[in-house]
């Protein structure tokens, strides 16, 4: 924690000298954005867009996970089917989505729907590719004890496969979050620029109103933030265990 | 001692391992499926021996010399080419729930508890709850790791997790232990320590026919009643050797005339072998 604080401080004195030396129109003082944040905050406007873009955030990005993590575990567990489909998600996790944006508008328009499906498409592959390496990764001598407990196919999947899996599915949740975020923005910036987080940054982009801008900026990262320390919270009460420390992962039978 | 009745035969057992090979090293990084030949290693050739109900056999032999390989496929979890092993006199195609496999890196899962580690054989046979839970209960006394039951593996230490191991497969009450280099990850002291523990935790389950697989001669001698020496690859059956110390068996055996004999014998048994092996390597290397 002390950690962490000093570290901010560090950055803030970076920010406040950076905004001193390029002036504080180009670059508003960390004051200034604070406190602009505040009165957006106060006058409920960061609130009221995100309120707005949430639906879409929950219908997209809700979507992408419970597609996405059945999906990648299947493609992980049946290796043909992974060797036959997965570069197609590495493929769609680098497209550059703000520059296909305009094709969303032409093949599904503008509305609230258009932007679901954006984000839908935004955060998939990010989730697929984390439940892909996970299923995939599940040791195979976890498998082999199952097997010498007689254990069926189904057995090897339901106590071995799954469960291994459960850490790698809250990473995807994590990233995925952040993901679909940036996603909603993405879509209120280039698919529907009438309402939303997105929108308020066009807004007073237009009359560079920089501070403004910042203060949406950091709203949206504060929502990242929270939402993945929830996420943590719920993996530490749900798979308290670890991967990592202990010798009985890796299989290493001479 | 009264002849008692052929547990597990192993008849002519044969196991080559098919690898594909590099032909340049280069475009094998780029295409890997295409530039590659298939080479066939032949790893056990012709191995036979019997093991008796109750008996306790170590299987020792030179690096390399398939005695994992021998004892996973005992238990059908790898496949092999020629020849059949035998439990109770049927001959064994997929595990069989007579046997019970303890691995050398323990094979926890990381997400159970002890508890929940130990009663796993028991929930995949369809054992209730409860009685799982009490069966687990008596099999962590046992091993000596009460106080323990909610601990997750990576909790534990080396020994203690093989402990768990070792718990997990005597809950299944199998009728024969198939037990691949158990304390072979364990550091010296610890390892002396589970050896004895093993010897006790026998003693109260018998008669359990066990297959011991390792390279320390120590620990055969130890644990043993009859030690089987491989060659090196492929492997056979070079000689088997019957080892007299009574039981139960105290730190006393291990300072005997005998036991000092016996290993000076199996040593060099065993440097016999291991010399064609490294000369083998040197030669491949240079």
């Amino acid at each position: 924690m002390r950690t962490r604080v000093l570290s901010l401080l560090v950055v803030l004195v970076a920010w406040q000298i950076g905004s001193l030396l390029a002036g504080e129109l180009v670059l508003p003082s960390p004051v200034t954005t604070i406190s602009r944040f505040g009165d957006l905050m106060a006058e409920g406007r960061l609130p009221r867009a995100l309120v707005i873009g949430l639906q879409a955030l929950a219908i997209g990005g809700g979507a992408a996970v419970l597609v996405g993590i059945p999906l990648g575990i299947i493609l992980g567990v049946r290796r043909r089917l992974g060797q036959a489909f997965d570069f197609y998600f590495s493929a769609l996790y680098v497209t550059p989505f703000s520059a296909v944006a305009p094709l969303f508008v032409l093949w599904f328009g503008i509305d609230a729907g258009a932007r679901m499906i954006f984000i839908f498409f935004f955060t998939l592959p990010q989730i697929v590719i984390v439940c892909y390496q996970g299923a995939r990764s599940t040791p195979d001598r976890l498998i082999e004890v199952a097997r010498s407990y007689q254990a069926s196919g189904r057995d090897v999947f339901l106590k071995t496969i799954l469960p291994y899996e459960v850490p790698f599915i809250f990473t995807a949740l994590r990233l995925g979050v952040g993901r679909a975020v940036q996603g909603m923005v993405i879509a209120e910036l280039l698919i529907s620029a009438t309402q939303g987080l997105g929108f308020l940054i066009t807004v007073y982009g237009a009359s560079l109103d920089i501070a403004a801008v910042l203060a949406v900026v950091l709203f949206i990262m504060l929502i990242g933030i929270v939402a993945s320390l929830l996420v943590q919270r719920l993996e530490d009460a749900i798979a308290p265990w670890r991967h990592g420390s202990s010798t009985s992962g890796e299989g290493s039978g001479a | 001692m009264p002849e008692r009745p052929i547990k597990l035969a192993v008849e002519g057992l044969h196991k080559t391992y098919r690898t594909k090979r590099p032909r340049d090293t280069f475009l094998r990084r780029l295409l890997p499926d295409l530039n590659s030949e298939t080479t066939e290693v032949v790893a056990i050739e012709d191995l036979t021996f019997d093991i008796r109900a109750g008996e306790f056999v170590s299987i020792v032999g030179p690096s390399g010399c398939g005695k994992t390989t021998a004892l996973r496929i005992m238990d059908a979890l790898v496949p092999h080419d020629g020849g059949r092993v035998l439990i109770n006199g049927t001959e064994v195609t997929e595990p069989r729930p007579e046997c019970g496999f303890v691995f050398q890196d323990f094979g926890l899962y990381p997400w159970r508890t002890v508890t929940a580690n130990v009663a796993f054989g028991l929930e995949l046979r369809g054992v209730a709850p409860s009685e799982r839970r009490e069966r687990a209960r008596q099999y962590i006394n046992l091993v000596g790791l009460k106080g323990f039951e909610s601990h997750y593996p990576h909790q534990l230490s080396g020994g203690m997790q093989q402990r768990v191991g070792i718990a997990r497969t005597l809950a299944i009450e199998p009728e024969i232990l198939l037990m691949d280099e158990p304390f072979g990850s364990l550091d010296a002291l610890t390892r002396r320590i589970m050896q004895f523990e093993l010897l006790r935790i026998l003693e109260s389950q018998r008669p359990t026919t066990v297959v011991f697989v390792t390279h320390d001669l120590e620990e055969a001698l130890l644990l043993s009643d009859r030690i089987l020496v491989m060659t090196r690859r492929p492997g056979r059956c070079k000689e088997i050797i019957d080892i007299p110390f009574d039981r139960p068996r105290t730190d006393a055996v291990v300072d005997s005339p005998e036991f000092l004999e016996l290993r000076r014998h199996l040593w060099e048994s065993l440097r016999e072998e291991q010399v064609g092996v490294t000369d083998e390597t040197e030669a491949r290397a240079s």
